[in-house]
């Protein structure tokens, strides 16, 4: 009986195969990823898979004879192709956009904004038409968008990029085509380091497991995945923003390579100094960022490509001209401090049989900043202290998904090397007020790493998961010199402030997270999308006997996104309420006078007041609320052969409602007050995109 | 541009607001230093406002044999607080005469009642800081009255000396064809020096005028009670539980009870002009 039916079991097995391919935009070629393949074969269930973030697809437990395949990607119409026998090779799937496309700009159609949830469960999907239907906070930026997620919280509104369940930033990686930057971001942390006209989409990894695993993150990860570029014809676009200019350009290369390049430049040092050359004001603000990306991709037919990407940015601040301390002229000092990444990655795919992907990624990252401070107290000297930093990351993986029956198995190796070097070289007897002394750091790390999941679809849309990863750590060891390490307290210069951190006072520590997260969207294309999240969430750190809050987490987060369409307007509306943040609260003041011998002939005395606080995090700063609002438009121009130009203005914070983002108690003349940092003001944006 | 846009909404922020706390509180702050016969002890109500009158505070100082009350009632100013309007609610400072001078390597005690009840503390008065350089009067020369003058100084201290803070004495304004005039400097850098034993310079800051200026460096070495108030005060703000600074008391006394000793004088001359 078991025998018998084990031979049944084998000859369905055997009338069984697979339809694989890519699904394409019809026309730049750009790969569609999250399209919904379903295959109808005759007197059959139908089958269904997703295309992944290469576009490709692979429909397993296909019964042979006739049917149909239908996709459908969100913005595309409807494809369909009807076969006597299942296609034996891979399908090149061609999606036309939808006639209700939003504009050109977009690589997807509007559609896509209504729904970042579905394709990919457990995890949020943003794409560059979801971003267009957020109000634009400075510029258009597609990580800030992350925070409508129900697993990210915004540490504050000075911060683009959130964090995943109460965890460090540390421990959520932001990959570029694979590879972690160290450093994401500019303006401290208010931009993303990415150029929104190179990016195809971002996703939102919200835990260590799922998607998750093959990155091997404590909190999850945001992938981002750049654009291929046109393989249709040469386009370009770009945008003029408040903060800086955008370009991007894209283009074939013969039948089946394409090119994308992009860049992206501050002009407030620009814009500052002509002002202050010309006497407007009195001195300019000697700041700027940029960033450069490039990417060649080469589809090597059916699922098989290459692609090659670099990454470049900077970001600097040089207080030096004219010898003006701009940054800290009561202590007349001047800093230079410049930094920035770099990153190249090659992936390459292929596949086995016709149930069988494989992806070799192998990239590099480094980190590197120079930080000076000029003048003061540091005699006969004019170099007070400087200090350079890098860091380096060396990653090489491979990953097999192969699909069968209503299974995919996916498994991987990945190794990676990471090595840091820090060296201060400041005087040991410096002022206490500079930052460091002598200092030298350089561990490294190198870290190997197998995973495997296996993934079950079942009735209804669900499905099950299940994995396992091993990480194996080599060397840790760490050569270090700190015994000159100072750390400045809060307030002289805030560019001094928090660069390093003794790993010596470190302390091995365990988080928790515990909570409800709920995410919903509708979408009625072509006239109004909503989307929103609600999450209730307990977090917490426990390092010794200490168990505490994190200083960024929020009980309750809720986050709306609407945007409605009429004609070629867009407008948008963006509300977030949020309880509270933690902080600790002042329980009472002590103040002191700096003891004096009777006989003393000093004139200067300190005198202060220590507040005496209750237990760290114990309290919460006022609840937050905040609504951002949004329009753009389309239009169609006849400019270089035909584009379009996309202004844009947005209001942020309207109401200009007093968010805080944390509390000071400050001392002086008897009275001690309180000052709240603030968030975002009510604030306006405005810029233009364009493409041709 | 965030900065332009934070002060533009500047009126629209959140505002500051003053402190208020819930509790009432009494702080005590007291440091002997050896070779003084007098003891001073600042008793303040930081959450009170002015009005109220400064905390009733009963203390007594106790020594090898002998205690001694904290009984005059003296100007605050001879507790550092030089303009009272401007400290932190109504303050006292109390003064107690004391049988003997502070001795290095005595252990002292101090208790007190107030109306929130009692508090106490114990220090052991630590050895002077035994200066090792410079062993003669120092000789510089500034070219004019805001150059600080920069003295070498090189000094051993006892195990239990947790901070070393730089005092200034016998300042003096040497004249041509006049007395020399009492004066005094404004200011040291650093203000904490650190325990090791190769030269550090203390930069001494004027004003000055030609021909020439005196006075006298001397370094106090605390024990570890008020070295780590010394070393604490400057965040600002601590977080519970709070570290013990040599004083403890019921529910609503806070303070410290320190000690120290002041080294040897290092004679300073300084030739002011080109």
């Amino acid at each position: 009986m078991i025998t018998g039916l084990g031979v049944t079991v084998l000859a369905l097995t055997l009338q069984q195969g697979s339809v694989g391919g890519v699904v394409r935009d019809s026309v730049d070629l750009e790969p569609v990823a999250y399209a919904r393949v379903t295959v109808f074969a005759d007197g059959a269930e139908a089958r269904e898979a997703v295309s992944d973030r290469y576009g490709a697809f692979v429909v397993a437990g296909v019964r042979s004879g006739s049917g149909r395949i239908e996709v459908a990607g969100l913005g595309y119409e409807l494809w369909t192709l009807e076969y006597t026998v299942p296609p034996p090779d891979p399908l090149r799937v061609l999606a036309r956009r939808s006639p209700l496309e939003l504009e050109p700009v977009v690589v997807e159609g509007h559609g896509r904004s209504g729904d970042p949830l579905s394709m990919s469960p457990g995890t949020f999907v943003i794409d560059t038409a979801f971003v267009r239907l957020q109000p634009v906070v400075l510029e258009t930026d597609v990580l800030r968008a992350a925070a409508v997620s129900a697993s990210a919280s915004a540490a504050s509104d000075w911060t683009s990029i959130p964090r995943i369940r109460g965890a460090t930033s540390g421990g959520t990686p932001v990959l570029l085509d694979g590879v972690r930057l160290f450093n994401p971001f500019h303006v401290g942390g208010f931009l993303s380091a990415f150029n929104a006209e190179a990016i195809q989409r971002v996703t939102v990894m919200t835990g260590s497991g799922g998607d998750s695993q093959a990155i091997g993150s404590l909190s999850g990860a945001f992938d981002i995945v750049t654009r291929d570029g046109a393989r249709d014809r040469f386009r370009a676009g770009g945008s003029v923003g408040l903060a800086s200019v955008r370009f991007a350009a894209e283009g074939p290369i013969g039948a089946a390579t394409s090119y994308l390049v992009d860049g992206r430049r501050s002009y407030v040092d620009l814009f500052t100094g002509g002002l202050a050359r010309v006497g407007l004001i009195e001195r300019g603000l000697p700041y700027s960022f940029g960033d450069v990306h490039a990417k060649l991709t080469r589809d090597l037919g059916g699922v098989r490509r290459l692609s090659l990407t670099g990454y470049l940015n900077g970001e600097g601040l040089d207080s030096r001209p004219g010898d003006e301390a701009v940054l800290n002229a009561a202590s007349g000092r001047t800093v230079r401090t410049d930094w920035g990444n770099g990153a190249v990655v090659a992936h390459y795919r292929d596949r086995m049989g016709s149930e069988t992907l494989i992806d070799v990624t192998v990239g590099h990252s480094r980190f590197s900043g120079d930080y000076a401070v000029f003048g003061w107290n540091t005699a006969g000297a004019d170099t007070s202290a400087v200090l350079r930093a890098g860091m380096r990351e060396y990653r090489a993986e491979a990953l097999v998904a192969h699909h069968r029956g209503s299974a995919t198995v996916e498994a991987g190796l990945q190794a990676t090397r990471f090595a840091a070097e820090y060296r201060g070289h400041g005087r040991p007897d410096g002022d206490p007020m500079d930052l460091f002394g002598p200092l030298h750091l350089d561990p490294e790390q190198t870290r190997i790493a197998g995973h495997a999941n296996v993934r079950l679809a079942l009735m209804w849309g669900l499905s099950a998961r299940t994995g396992l990863r091993a990480d194996y750590f080599v060397g840790t060891a760490t050569t270090r010199w700190l015994a000159n390490l100072r750390l400045l307290l809060l307030g002289p210069n805030p560019f001094e402030n928090a660069v390093l951190l003794d790993p010596g006072s470190r302390a091995l520590a365990s988080g928790t997270a515990r909570g409800i997260e709920a995410s919903w969207s509708w979408a009625d294309p072509g006239r109004a999308s909503v989307a929103g999240s609600y999450r209730w969430a307990q977090a917490s750190r426990t390092i010794g006997e200490d168990t505490y809050t994190p200083r960024f987490h929020r009980d309750h987060e809720a986050e709306l996104a609407v945007g409605l369409e009429r004609g070629a307007s867009t407008w948008s509306v963006r509300l977030s309420a949020r309880s509270g943040q933690p902080t600790t609260p002042v329980v009472a003041l002590l103040p002191f006078a700096g003891y004096k011998s009777p006989d003393s002939d000093l004139k200067v005395i300190i005198d202060n007041v220590l507040h005496l606080s209750g237990a760290y995090n114990s309290a919460r700063l006022p609840s937050y609320f905040r609504i951002d609002v949004g329009w753009r438009s389309a239009k169609e121009i006849s400019w270089f052969g035909g584009g379009t130009l996309a202004p844009y203005v947005s209001v942020a914070n309207l109401f200009s409602l007093p968010n805080v983002v944390g509390v000071f108690h400050d001392w002086d003349d008897g009275t001690t007050t309180r000052f709240y940092p603030p968030q975002l003001p009510m604030f306006p944006f405005f810029g233009l995109e364009f493409r041709f | 541009m965030l900065v332009l846009a934070t002060a533009a909404c500047d009126g629209l922020i959140r505002p500051e607001e003053q402190f208020s706390p819930e509790s009432d509180v009494v702080t005590i702050g007291a440091v002997i230093v050896a070779g003084q016969s007098v003891a001073y002890l600042l008793a303040s109500h930081p959450h009170r406002g002015f009005g109220e009158g400064p905390p009733n505070v009963a203390a007594t100082l106790s020594g090898p044999g002998w205690d001694a009350a904290y009984a005059d009632s003296v100007d605050l100013i001879e507790c550092g607080v030089f303009v009272p309007e401007q400290w932190a609610g109504p303050a006292v400072c109390l003064r107690a005469q004391l049988p003997e001078p502070i001795r290095e390597q005595v252990r002292y005690s101090l208790a007190g009642t107030t109306a929130l009840g009692a508090f106490g503390g114990m220090t052991t008065v630590p050895g002077a800081p035994t200066v090792l350089q410079p062993t003669d009067t120092v000789r510089l020369r500034v070219v004019n009255s805001e150059e600080a003058a920069g003295v070498d100084v090189r000094f051993e201290t006892e195990e239990q000396v947790g901070a070393v803070t730089v005092d200034v004495t016998n300042a003096v304004q040497m004249m041509d064809g006049e007395e020399p005039k009492n004066s005094s400097v404004r200011f040291t850098a650093p203000q904490v020096l650190q325990i090791r034993t190769d030269v550090q310079q203390v930069a001494v800051h004027g004003p000055w005028v030609p021909p020439e200026f005196r006075f006298d460096l001397r370094l106090l070495g605390f024990e570890r009670n008020y070295s780590l108030f010394i070393e604490r005060r400057r965040e600002n703000i601590l977080t519970r539980p709070w570290p013990s600074f040599g004083l403890t008391g019921d529910e609503g006394i806070y303070g410290y009870f320190g000690a120290g000793a002041r080294s040897r004088a290092i004679p300073v001359a300084l030739r002011v002009g080109s």
